[in-house]
């Protein structure tokens, strides 16, 4: 199995991405020289420097500190907004898919309800009910995506429930959990794991977009987002303030694309050569 | 087909019922009183009573709903806290504006994918095909917001060749009205482009390799005509209903271009308004969007059965 | 009957390779054809023994990163390897034309019959009139047996049953009056029956219209009812070769014998035992064994076999085997 990893140009170097960043979230205490929120008097919107190597802002904040701890709140964002979306969409997938029926029909109606609006809005709602924050931004993030969890299990479910092998699990007397746990879930996974890396990806930008518009995470949390918005101000005389929180937050995407095309190449048996 | 349509409008139409009922159960349900919020400090309770009754606003929720429904069928949308002007004119201007960028930006992402998309499949597995998926693939990972700061850096900032901000209406003055419509219509075009693009590539290379494209290869057709119009056709209908899926993102990235653009649409002053706590605007600006969204989807749906023959017959 | 002096199509020692990075397929491998005015020919041989990508190679469609090499392929007397790109797109479905498989994936779906026929007459005859079009697409429709082809030419494929529609795809063989049809598996996603009635009909459009026919198929039966001469294929290779009545009576190579051995008989005279089957699996193209391709499935191979390969080698009129063990 390792060997196919290796094989498989995009996974490998998505999952080396993903190492690095994991590695700058956990250990940025470590690795900044000053901390995030302290501003320099007298180093307001220095570029780049020896001393501080992707600037400052505004305030005289170290620029670097602030896009290595930002790496944590996308982290967490992409974490949360990823738990969130499965426990969610997983069970109503299952049981949509699994018993049909009127309670197929109204969940898949209230589904399309919450597909139908743009995450923006969807974020605009939760924030003008609970006010700014990080959490919001997941409630309002986890509402959209899961409605297409729900959409994928369901359509696995479809698909696994009229093989032959679960009619014979029937006959046998098994019990319907028994059955959902055992047999349909698992052949979930293969689409499952590769929509995990596009939920995250997706909660980053999402992220990044609604701490933009000033919904989302307050300041001082150095979200990329939010510095990005102090940035659009000083376009003209400062650049690198847009620069570097973009560059990362690129990267952060990029990881989860790579991992999850490269996932999807390989579990897609659609790794037929042209003779086949 | 008559029948389809008519279904989906009706399905259309029951899904705008719930969000509006979800839209005004949010609203009514927020924290803070709307009405003392108007009065300030100090307010004389006796106002107060006068004004809830003015506003309605002490009857049950379900005929608050339904008097706010008949209002809003008929043209009335409530008035801004913050100026007091009719909301439905504030908004009206602004549909227009939001539409017409929206449109500029779908038109310049197809115009730019499909082409792309089609030439990735035909020259598969070789140089070409790999740096348009790796483009694509850059590009969609790429914040929106970000596209829009880093053309307008390149394009208002350093080589000064465009605004980067402002709006003059297309009648006015239709070279500026172009200058100022560029940059965040190529912002939306960017990230919409680079998902069309790969969904074509992806559908077009299954078309391909398929027996009926073999058979006419076979018959003699010319390539060209084979991935143009044979392949095509069949490679569009599923991407057809993933660009409806996309209508959501669209809708939310044109808000975002909007904002960094300080583009005067509906999204702008949705989020402004928002700031400001004018929540009868919000409230109108949201039910707008959704049932835009909703009538987007049933033409997109429409489309889509009118491509697919086995629908139709 | 067969007119043995008027030469269609000689295919000589054509080899196919498709190289994947360092390993190499050999998909065809030196395979030398012949086929005769107003002939069947069959060639037989199990899944992915290289019989399609035969055919392929002959109209010159073969999937990159596939190449086809060889001393010539000769139709009606033209060499088609000294034919441009361009030359060759006009020999396709005009001189020699393609049925293939499974008729539920040949069609395009989104298009009617009419346009089907209609692009295969576009891509040679761009200039004819919308009524010489219209004739000449009821007309192919009626040699291939449609009723009322009026009404069906406005259809789509899915509102056709699977033996319509493989008459659809032998009218557009036909249309532009090919000398050649090869055909890949005409029949066999379709029932019994209609087999039988596809089957009768090329028989039918061979008199009528002078048309020779390849019929590649895995159904031995099929081929030896239906065709006049048969080429036994393994493994890329030709192993046997003839008239069909010597082959099925009198097979030579050990392969073909298996193959004959393990179809079902109704014969009171055999005594019931198991059905003979050829042990092993279908070899493999990338790693070709050092002697006989069949040598490590074979009953009778000896070290000879399995060390060096074998010539096709002439063994009777019209006959030829691959084989260390057959003396003439």
């Amino acid at each position: 199995m390792f060997k196919t990893v290796i094989k498989n140009k995009k996974l490998f170097i998505g999952l080396i991405m993903l190492i690095v960043f994991l590695g700058l979230g956990i250990f940025a205490p470590q690795i900044t020289p000053y901390p995030y929120d302290k501003a320099y008097v007298g180093s307001s919107l220095k570029p780049p420097s020896n001393d501080f190597w992707f600037g400052t802002d505004r305030l005289g904040r170290d620029v670097f500190s602030r896009v290595i701890y930002g790496t944590r709140i996308s982290l967490i964002a992409a974490v949360s907004i990823t738990s969130v979306c499965l426990l969610l969409g997983i069970p109503l997938g299952l049981l949509s898919g699994y018993y049909g029926g009127v309670l197929d029909i109204v969940l898949m109606r209230m589904v399309d309800v919450f597909f139908a609006f743009p995450w923006v809005l969807m974020g605009l709602l939760v924030v003008v009910v609970r006010g700014q924050g990080l959490s919001s931004v997941i409630i309002a993030l986890s509402l959209s995506y899961f409605p297409q969890i729900v959409r994928i299990v369901r359509s696995n479910v479809l698909t696994i429930k009229e093989q032959d092998f679960i009619a014979a699990a029937r006959l046998t007397g098994e019990n319907d959990f028994y059955i959902i746990f055992k047999y349909i879930l698992p052949n979930c996974f293969a689409s499952l794991i590769v929509q995990t890396t596009l939920i995250m990806s997706f909660s980053i930008l999402g992220e990044a977009a609604l701490s933009y518009l000033g919904y989302g995470t307050r300041p001082p949390m150095p979200s990329w987002g939010i510095l990005l918005q102090q940035a659009t101000n000083y376009i003209w005389v400062a650049g690198y303030l847009v620069i570097f929180p973009g560059i990362f937050i690129i990267f952060a995407v990029l990881t989860f694309n790579f991992t999850g095309d490269g996932l999807r190449d390989i579990l897609d048996p659609r790794y037929k050569r042209i003779y086949g | 087909m008559v029948k389809y349509v008519l279904k989906r409008l009706g399905y259309g139409l029951i899904t705008i019922v719930a969000i509006s009922v979800i839209i005004f159960s949010v609203i009514h349900f927020l924290p803070g009183d709307p009405i003392q919020i108007m009065f300030g400090k100090n307010p004389n309770p006796e106002l107060i009573e006068i004004a809830r009754k003015h506003y309605g606003l002490d009857k049950p929720i379900i005929v608050q709903y339904f008097s706010w429904l008949n209002k809003v069928l008929h043209g009335d949308l409530g008035y801004s806290i913050v100026n007091n002007l009719p909301v439905l004119g504030l908004v009206l201007a602004r549909v227009g504006r939001t539409m017409m960028l929206t449109l500029f930006g779908i038109v310049f992402s197809l115009v730019i994918a499909l082409p792309t998309g089609i030439i990735a499949a035909a020259r598969h597995n070789t140089w070409t095909d790999l740096s348009i998926s790796s483009i694509s693939l850059v590009l969609i990972s790429i914040p929106e917001f970000w596209i829009g700061i880093a053309y307008m850096m390149i394009f208002a900032v350093w080589l000064a060749i465009l605004p980067t901000s402002g709006y003059v209406s297309l009648l006015v003055d239709l070279n500026k009205f172009l200058k100022i419509m560029i940059l965040p219509a190529a912002t939306v075009a960017s990230v919409q482009a680079a998902q069309t693009t790969r969904m074509i590539r992806a559908n077009m290379i299954e078309v391909l390799r398929l027996d009926y494209i073999t058979l006419m290869r076979a018959a003699g057709v010319r390539d060209l005509r084979l991935m143009v119009v044979h392949a095509f056709r069949n490679a569009l209908i599923p991407v057809v209903t993933l660009i409806g899926m996309q209508v959501g993102a669209l809708m939310a990235g044109v808000i975002i271009v909007e904002r960094v653009f300080t583009y005067p649409g509906l999204g702008l002053l949705m989020v402004k308004s928002l700031q400001e706590r004018d929540y009868p605007v919000v409230q109108a600006c949201i039910m707008i969007y959704a049932v835009l969204f909703v009538l987007i989807n049933i033409i997109v749906d429409i489309v889509y059965c009118s491509i697919n023959p086995k629908i139709r017959y | 009957m067969a007119n043995e002096d008027k030469n269609i199509l000689e295919v000589r020692n054509l080899t196919t390779k498709f190289r994947f990075g360092e390993k190499v397929l050999i998909a065809v491998n030196d395979v030398s054809i012949e086929i005769n005015e107003k002939e069947i020919v069959g060639i037989v041989g199990e899944s992915g023994c290289g019989k399609s990508m035969t055919a392929f190679s002959v109209l010159g469609i073969v999937p990159h990163p596939g190449e086809a090499n060889s001393r010539g392929i000769i139709f009606k007397g033209r060499n088609l390897l000294k034919k441009s790109h361009k030359q060759m797109r006009k020999i396709r479905g005009c001189g020699i034309s393609l049925v293939y498989q499974d008729p539920l994936s040949s069609l395009n779906p989104s298009f009617n019959i009419y346009w089907h026929l209609g692009e295969v007459l576009k891509a040679h005859r761009p200039n004819l009139t919308k009524k010489e079009k219209y004739h000449l697409i009821i007309d192919s429709l009626k040699k291939v047996r449609i009723l009322n082809p009026e009404e069906k030419v406005l259809q789509y494929p899915h509102q056709f049953s699977g033996g319509m529609r493989q008459r659809v795809v032998l009218a557009m063989a036909l249309i532009l009056n090919s000398s050649l049809v090869i055909a890949d598996e005409p029949t066999t996603a379709l029932d019994v029956t209609t087999q039988k009635e596809i089957f009768n009909l090329i028989e039918k459009l061979k008199e009528e219209l002078s048309i020779s026919f390849i019929i590649i198929s895995h159904d031995l039966y099929l081929i030896g009812e239906r065709c006049d001469r048969v080429y036994v294929m393994y493994s890329g290779q030709i192993v046997e070769s003839g008239s069909s009545t010597d082959i099925f009576n009198d097979p030579f190579h050990p392969y073909t014998k298996g193959l004959l051995d393990s179809i079902p008989k109704l014969d009171p005279n055999i005594d019931e035992h198991e059905l003979d089957t050829i042990k092993g699996e279908v070899q493999n193209l990338i790693d070709l064994p050092k002697g006989c391709f069949f040598s490590n499935r074979c009953k009778l191979a000896d070290k000879v076999c399995k060390s060096t390969r074998q010539e096709l080698k002439k063994v009777g009129k019209g006959r030829m085997v691959r084989c260390w063990k057959v003396k003439n």
